[in-house]
């Protein structure tokens, strides 16, 4: 009998748990496609998501406290993505057609998730937590950069130069602002920029 | 000579035009979020009507955006001033940059208005862009006349160039304000050294 209940109660406990699941994604999923249609993150509201999910604004609000952090849940596959990118770094050989490869990745994430990484972008300015967020996948690229300059410098495949740290600091923000404003602004063409980018990655790094 | 009735107008439009974007200037200073302002709290602070601010300006973004000419006037002013016809190599390159550094860091309250109200207004996205662009245009010609000269440091389009030097200045600058993490004279220093290589190759 004892065996019984625990059996039933842990199916229950499962399909609780499946369900939670289907509705966290259905809320995620939601916001995706709102972001993806085309809205500004300043005009998503609650309402249209759970409009989107075909939920009530009480059942949104038993999963998630408030929109940024269902944008935040989708912000974790940018930045899985982002770090799919540095996860070899430290155990590879960095060279000049490497940089132009990582950028091409880099550059590639981030037109993927254009519409999420504005999303995000705007909404680093009206809410800490996805400030601080945003920023954080900035950081994972600075100092697996620094330990790869370092490294090429100390094997001899680099001539000193500045700081590595703060090179590395100059690099990266450059890249992710000049991809951003490419993508965003579409202003100057995205593989010409890419192009500048990577001569200034090499001259900053191998002088060449 | 008494000023004419006309230049009485000017000068009065003028001085309640300078109270008005001085008033904003005071409340961005003063810690308060682009988001919280509001065309009332500029009134007050001006020590003007509400409807005295309607005659002079449309709404606060146009405000802001006089704040933001300003910065470029100065910046724009400082670089050609100085800096497209110093060519005495890396060293007034050093000294142009620590003084662009310093206007900006002078309107840094303004840039973080801007960089707010750019995520949330198409007319001031619209304006960010442009006060980006209104240095990569002096800096273009700094490369050409640099190239000119005989310094090449990359062989890059120098107007691409231009846009990523400028891009990655701005960013880093910033950063350096919102975060106050890295102190700015390290972040000075990576930032001239990479113009310096970028620029003139050594």
């Amino acid at each position: 009998m004892g065996l019984y209940f625990t059996f039933m109660s842990n199916v229950k406990l499962g399909k609780r748990a499946a369900h939670r699941e289907d509705v966290e994604h259905r809320i995620v999923e939601a916001l995706r496609s709102l972001i993806d249609g085309g809205m500004l993150w300043r005009d998503v509201t609650i309402a249209e998501i759970t409009n989107e999910a075909q939920i009530t604004r009480t059942v949104f609000y038993i999963y998630f406290k408030d929109k940024s952090s269902v944008l935040l849940r989708l912000g974790a596959e940018v930045k899985e993505a982002l770090h799919e990118i540095t996860h070899d770094w430290d155990t590879s050989t960095m060279g000049p057609d490497v940089i132009r490869r990582d950028l091409q990745r880099y550059t590639e994430v981030q037109r993927k998730h254009a519409d999420l990484t504005r999303a995000l972008r705007d909404a680093t300015h009206l809410t800490p937590e996805v400030q601080k967020f945003w920023k954080a996948i900035a950081r994972d690229f600075i100092a697996p950069t620094t330990r790869r300059i370092l490294k090429e410098r100390a094997e001899g495949r680099a001539p000193d130069g500045p700081d590595a740290q703060m090179l590395a600091y100059c690099l990266i923000l450059m890249s992710e602002k000049v991809a951003f404003e490419a993508l965003h602004y579409r202003g100057p063409d995205f593989d010409a920029v890419l192009d500048t980018a990577h001569q200034i990655w090499l001259k900053m790094i191998y002088g060449i | 000579m008494a000023d004419s009735p006309n230049s009485e107008g000017i000068t009065k439009r003028s001085e309640v035009e300078l109270k008005i974007t001085g008033a904003l200037r005071s409340l961005l200073d003063g810690g308060t979020p682009w988001g919280s302002v509001t065309v009332d709290a500029i009134a007050h602070e001006a020590d003007i009507k509400r409807t005295l601010f309607y005659v002079y300006f449309p709404d606060r973004n146009a405000v802001l955006i006089r704040l933001g000419n300003q910065l470029i006037e100065t910046t724009v002013q400082g670089i050609e001033a100085h800096w497209l016809v110093a060519a005495d190599g890396p060293d007034s390159l050093r000294k142009e940059m620590e003084a662009f550094w310093r206007t900006q860091e002078g309107f840094s309250p303004v840039l973080r208005a801007l960089m707010e109200g750019a995520t949330v207004d198409p007319e001031l996205k619209e304006y960010w862009k442009t006060l980006s662009r209104a240095f990569v245009e002096p800096t273009r010609r700094r490369i050409e006349q640099l190239r000119e000269a005989g310094h090449q440091g990359t062989d890059a389009d120098p107007e691409m160039l231009a846009l990523c030097l400028i891009l990655m200045t701005e960013k880093v600058l910033l950063e350096g304000l919102q975060l106050g993490g890295s102190s700015n004279d390290e972040l000075v220093n990576a930032a001239f050294e990479l113009w310096k290589l970028v620029l003139y190759g050594s």
